[in-house]
């Protein structure tokens, strides 16, 4: 009775935070549970360790980029049962738990803080990063941060030497997939001043046979050192045509952790490509 | 010529026109005469490289991975006497495609790439020892059946293990690949790795074909008229294992093209056994050749793999044989 009394306090001010980002400290969420590695990132990130009851299992790996600070912190499995068992005052989450699960969490009165959809570096339509990274910082209590952080981002984004001589890029993972237009990977390549070498839009198999025709300036290899992920045994990135690209001097590699979620840390791989650091 | 040189003789004229014809389709639209001359090797280099190292090696990937199922099934169905008899069938080729996935996954592959064929045939050939092993005790082509489609479901359910405990999505869509059969990029070098072990398979299977004649006899006459049927037996599940793990370690699991290709070709020989295998070897090439072409050429937004197209084609064509045999037997 009494937890549930608190509980349901919890729930009102937390309800109520949403409309008034500048809450205050007293309504600091203490007890935040995370479902999945992408909603972890912000949360190890914005919210202070002793906020954190419990983070998901896959933030420690490779393709986390907050890998570090999450050394210790305690996991949960994104169970409904699990989460619930730690009497959460937020539950934050990308994708963990499955599509039913704000709905679930919320009608359980426990408020879900959702990590959007990126899909732009920075512009002025839905899904900027600096807009995500306002929505995660006030929803964990700490817009400060959140400011902070943009103000970081947008620093570094203006001080990238871009790429101005019309040069292209083919992205390319383990598994032979590229991505054209109308995905954050594409805006990363545009940030950093390439063009796509992939101009159909989405997410497809590299174009192998024109890359026995064109060679692309750079390639930007990403996931390539992340050990779990085995050449998938029938990618194109595997054809001799294909290796042959990657492997003539022009190859930029990207950690998985910069691009395995929309973040602050998608500035690693722009820097990185924008320099052209060829390995 | 005799019927069968001649069957043979179309066979290979026909599977030679696919696999030219397979050379002119690909993602860039390429001029006939461009593909033709890089065909010859006078075509600018970017050309040759599309005609000779992606799409040459797809179209002869498709061939040979048909053909070994092809001769395989008709060495099993001679073996077994029993038409239903087929790589994928008896959960041969699931068999050496789980094992393949096994050493992909624990990265046994890593020490040498001859680590993925080698462990296809060890599958391949686990399953058909088994099946001839049962082969004897069992005379029942029914109890037989069932204990391929027990050891496929047994290879499933381990592999969808595999699926359940995928670290990413990217292992899990090869593992998915391994399950369904695809040629796409396949390259030369991918050919030549199972290249040797296709030959030795083949080549086991041929060399015996004579006694698989014999066994149409029953097996107390095929030993009255001096078969070593223990012989028979072993080199038989030898070489079908063997052809079966190394089309497997090229191209996945791809069923039931193993049981068309010896039925349609059957009349045409006789209902000889042994003069099936080199015909059915080339049909069932033939067949998968153009299947790929199908796969590429449908319009669909992610590319059909081809083991569903083979299935789509083969398992109507396996019910077909069977009510059959059915209305045969009463």
């Amino acid at each position: 009775m009494k937890w549930s009394a608190i509980l349901l306090c919890a729930v009102v001010l937390v309800g109520c935070s949403v409309e008034h980002p500048t809450r205050p400290d007293a309504a600091l969420p203490m007890r935040i549970v995370s479902l999945d590695y992408c909603a972890d990132q912000y949360v190890l990130r914005l919210a202070d360790r002793n906020q954190i009851l419990a983070i998901s299992p896959n933030a420690v790996s490779d393709f986390s980029y907050m890998r570090e600070t999450a050394t210790g912190v305690p996991t949960v499995r994104p169970s409904a049962e699990d989460v619930l068992a730690l009497r959460p005052d937020l539950v934050v989450r990308s994708f963990g738990g499955g599509p039913n699960a704000s709905t679930f969490f919320e009608r359980a009165g426990v408020p879900v803080l959702q990590v959007g959809w990126a899909s732009n570096v920075d512009s002025e339509e839905m899904g900027s990063i600096p807009s995500l990274i306002e929505h995660m910082a006030s929803g964990l209590g700490h817009p400060d941060r959140g400011d902070a952080l943009v103000a970081s981002f947008r620093r570094r984004l203006v001080a990238v030497r871009k790429q101005s001589g019309g040069e292209n890029a083919l992205y390319m993972t383990p598994s032979g997939v590229t991505t054209g237009p109308g995905s954050l990977v594409h805006e990363m390549l545009v940030a950093a001043g390439y063009q796509n070498f992939q101009e159909d839009p989405g997410w497809r198999s590299i174009p192998l046979e024109r890359l026995a025709y064109e060679q692309p300036d750079i390639v930007a290899a990403a996931f390539f050192e992340a050990i779990t992920n085995h050449t998938d045994a029938w990618s194109a990135s595997r054809h001799p045509v294909a290796r042959q690209q990657i492997h003539n001097g022009n190859r930029v590699a990207l950690q998985g952790a910069w691009t395995a979620c929309g973040g602050w840390f998608i500035m690693d791989a722009i820097e990185a490509l924008a320099d052209g650091s060829i390995e | 010529m005799s019927d069968q040189g001649r069957l043979n003789l179309i066979l290979v004229v026909a599977s030679a026109a696919a696999i030219f014809a397979a050379c002119f389709i690909g993602s860039t639209p390429l001029p006939a005469e461009r593909v033709i001359a890089a065909f010859f090797g006078t075509g600018i280099s970017g050309d040759q490289l599309v005609v000779w190292s992606i799409r040459l090696p797809r179209a002869l990937s498709a061939f040979l991975v048909g053909a070994a199922l092809g001769l395989s099934g008709a060495a099993l169905q001679g073996l077994l006497r029993n038409p239903l008899a087929e790589p994928g069938v008896l959960g041969v080729s699931a068999s050496a495609s789980l094992a393949a996935t096994f050493s992909l996954y624990y990265g046994l592959v890593a020490l040498s790439p001859l680590i993925l064929p080698i462990s296809a045939i060890i599958g391949a050939l686990a399953a058909t020892t088994l099946l001839a092993v049962a082969a004897i005790r069992t005379r029942s082509v029914v109890t037989l059946i069932l204990i391929g489609v027990g050891l496929s479901s047994f290879a499933g359910a381990a592999m969808s293990l595999l699926m359940n405990l995928a670290p990413n999505p990217f292992s899990l869509s090869d593992m998915i690949n391994w399950m369904l059969g695809s040629v796409a990029n396949r390259s030369l070098n991918d050919i030549a790795l199972v290249l040797p072990f296709l030959i030795a398979g083949a080549a086991t299977l041929l060399v015996t074909s004579r006694g698989l004649s014999a066994l149409t006899l029953g097996e107390e006459a095929a030993a009255g008229v001096g078969l070593n049927l223990r012989r028979q037996r072993i080199l038989t599940v030898l070489g079908a294992g063997i052809t079966t793990g190394a089309s497997v370690a090229l191209a996945g699991a791809i069923g039931f093209v193993g049981i068309v290709a010896p039925h349609i070709v059957r009349p045409f020989v006789g209902y000889d056994p042994a003069r099936t295998l080199v015909p059915s070897a080339l049909l069932s090439g033939l067949i998968l050749v153009i299947a790929d072409i199908g796969v590429r050429v449908a319009p669909t937004t992610n590319e059909l793999k081809l083991g569903v197209v083979a299935a789509l084609i083969g398992a109507p064509a396996f019910a077909w044989i069977a009510m059959q045999r059915r209305t045969v037997n009463g």
